[in-house]
């Protein structure tokens, strides 16, 4: 069983790094915990209505992301105005729904902190179809990166930088409905922040830094995972905590210009 | 007869509910350098942007060649925005940037032939001593300068330049116009301008746009930089600031 999670782990660790540095040079990062707690909303009212959760979870987080995007490319609202909404209104409301459904459920705080036992056959399936989602849109990564350099600059030049938003932010609910029962609502945003944020620290290019992103959300959901395994932690805990470790591991190299 | 000229006629800019400049009318030739001169909040980005196809006008006509602009392939106008709309943290070196030039869009990696072709791009602008170098360690007129170098590459029928010269020192602007002028030369290029500084169109362009809201006068600049005009454009203000103090221009009253 821990060779199925560790694959699994490290797979869902490379989506997120994969996305991270498109995610830390958007300043998305409060995208992703104000879709992580639309998924322990979603997640509570299916337990409240006596619903399988999960897919409740995957529908309630990618309306809502689809809802903030378009909240926001219309300019109604900032991005992060939406978000200091949208999080602490789904939090209220995932914790109501708990309430109102007058029974203990233990697996609502293993969606909280994330759990290694919380992961089945489906999500095995499930983190697949977003493997195969991520490798459909490849084609589209030069036109987002121009996007996420300079949003002006590549629609000049012809690129559909709508589609490119909605389609990076089905990725980022995509990872999140797949991501949260392993890392939990309250951390599986860092994974998303944390290996982009590392990458970043060294000079390099877009793409290497992508690399690079990618092979640390690999290696710390791996070595995370396997920390968990040893101590009996929830997995989010042990994940997050080597992220950090290699953020401060690379920090000391780390040595941008800061005005020019 | 229309081959090759940028007409704009009645053109509208702005945003959604909000209005930046109206009744915008002037036409082109290649070899055409226009400077588009105004004060702050007057419409003169707003302008660039529509042209660049960032914006769609909010009425009007633009073509090109007898043909809608927006039907002009994309590779044909170079933009080249603000410096300060330019991320200081996205981890990108010189050659991708002119590179997307070539492409319109990031490049995942360079082979040797295209940094070879890069390199030569570089040489032609005077900025091979930036290769391999990461943007943000670049200063303000040697990013307008790598910017530039990515126009070359693409080389267009229409040049789009927002406040090139802001922030720069002389030296740093007397290296831009010395590019510009490649282009001004070759007679292939319209370029459009938009500047703060009057003595830089009265000195490098030979045609001028005065905008406030809508267009107080398109000629050459000795016909529409007069004082008479200045004023129309800039208020009183102008006075105070020495905008209408132009060696060589017409001080009319």
């Amino acid at each position: 069983m821990i060779i199925e999670i560790l694959i699994v782990s490290g797979v869902l660790g490379s989506l997120a790094g994969y996305l991270s540095p498109f995610v830390t040079n958007r300043n998305l990062s409060y995208l992703g915990n104000g879709l992580s707690h639309a998924a322990f909303a979603g997640a509570a009212l299916g337990l409240w209505l006596n619903l399988p959760p999960d897919p409740v979870l995957a529908a309630f987080t990618i309306a809502a992301g689809l809802i903030m995007t378009w909240l926001s490319e219309k300019g109604r609202l900032q991005l992060d105005t939406a978000m200091g909404i949208f999080y602490p209104m789904s939090m209220a409301l995932g914790l109501l729904f708990l309430l109102l459904s007058q029974e203990y459920h233990s697996s609502a705080l293993n969606y909280l902190f994330g759990s290694l036992f919380l992961l089945g056959a489906t999500d095995y399936v499930l983190t697949g179809i977003v493997v195969v989602l991520v490798v459909a849109t490849l084609p589209l990564w030069g036109q987002m990166a121009y996007a996420t350099f300079h949003r002006e600059l590549a629609v000049s030049d012809g690129v559909r930088v709508r589609l490119g938003d909605y389609i990076l932010v089905f990725l980022i609910t995509s990872f999140i409905v797949v991501g949260v029962k392993l890392a939990g609502v309250v951390l599986v945003s860092a994974f998303l922040t944390i290996p982009g944020a590392t990458a970043g620290l060294l000079r390099g290019r877009f793409a290497v830094v992508t690399v690079r992103s990618v092979l640390i959300g690999a290696s710390s959901a791996i070595l995370g995972v396997l920390a968990a395994w040893q101590f009996d932690l929830p997995a989010g805990i042990s994940i997050v905590l080597v992220q950090v470790f290699f953020f401060l591991l690379f920090f000391p190299f780390s040595g941008r210009a800061e005005m020019r | 007869m229309e081959m090759d000229k940028l007409s704009v006629q009645n053109l509208t800019v702005g945003y959604p509910g909000y209005t930046a400049a109206s009744n915008i009318s002037f036409t082109l030739k290649k070899g055409d350098f226009l400077a588009v001169i105004g004060p702050n909040g007057g419409g003169k980005t707003t302008i660039m942007k529509t042209l660049a196809g960032i914006l769609s006008p909010v009425s009007g006509t633009l073509l090109y060649s007898g043909k809608p602009l927006s039907e002009l392939s994309r590779r044909q106008i170079a933009y080249i925005p603000q410096m300060k709309d330019i991320s200081l943290h996205f981890p990108a070196t010189v050659e991708e940037l002119i590179e997307t030039g070539r492409t319109g869009t990031w490049p995942f990696w360079l082979s040797p032939k295209m940094k070879k072709s890069i390199l030569s791009v570089m040489e032609k602008t005077g900025i091979e001593k930036l290769a391999g170098r990461s943007l943000s360690e670049l200063s303000g007129g040697e990013l307008q300068r790598v910017y530039l170098s990515r126009a070359f590459y693409r080389n267009p029928e229409i040049l789009l330049l927002d406040e090139p010269v802001t922030g720069l020192d002389v030296r740093a602007g007397k290296d831009l116009f010395s590019i510009l002028e490649t282009f001004q030369s070759s007679g292939k290029t319209i370029i459009i301008m938009v500047t703060h500084d009057i003595q830089t169109a009265y000195s490098h362009a030979n045609r001028v746009l005065l905008v406030n809201g809508k267009q107080i006068e398109c000629n050459t600049p000795s016909a529409a930089l007069t004082a008479h005009c200045l004023q129309e454009t800039f208020g009183h203000e102008g006075h105070r600031h020495g905008l209408f103090q132009i060696p060589g221009a017409n001080h009319d009253h």
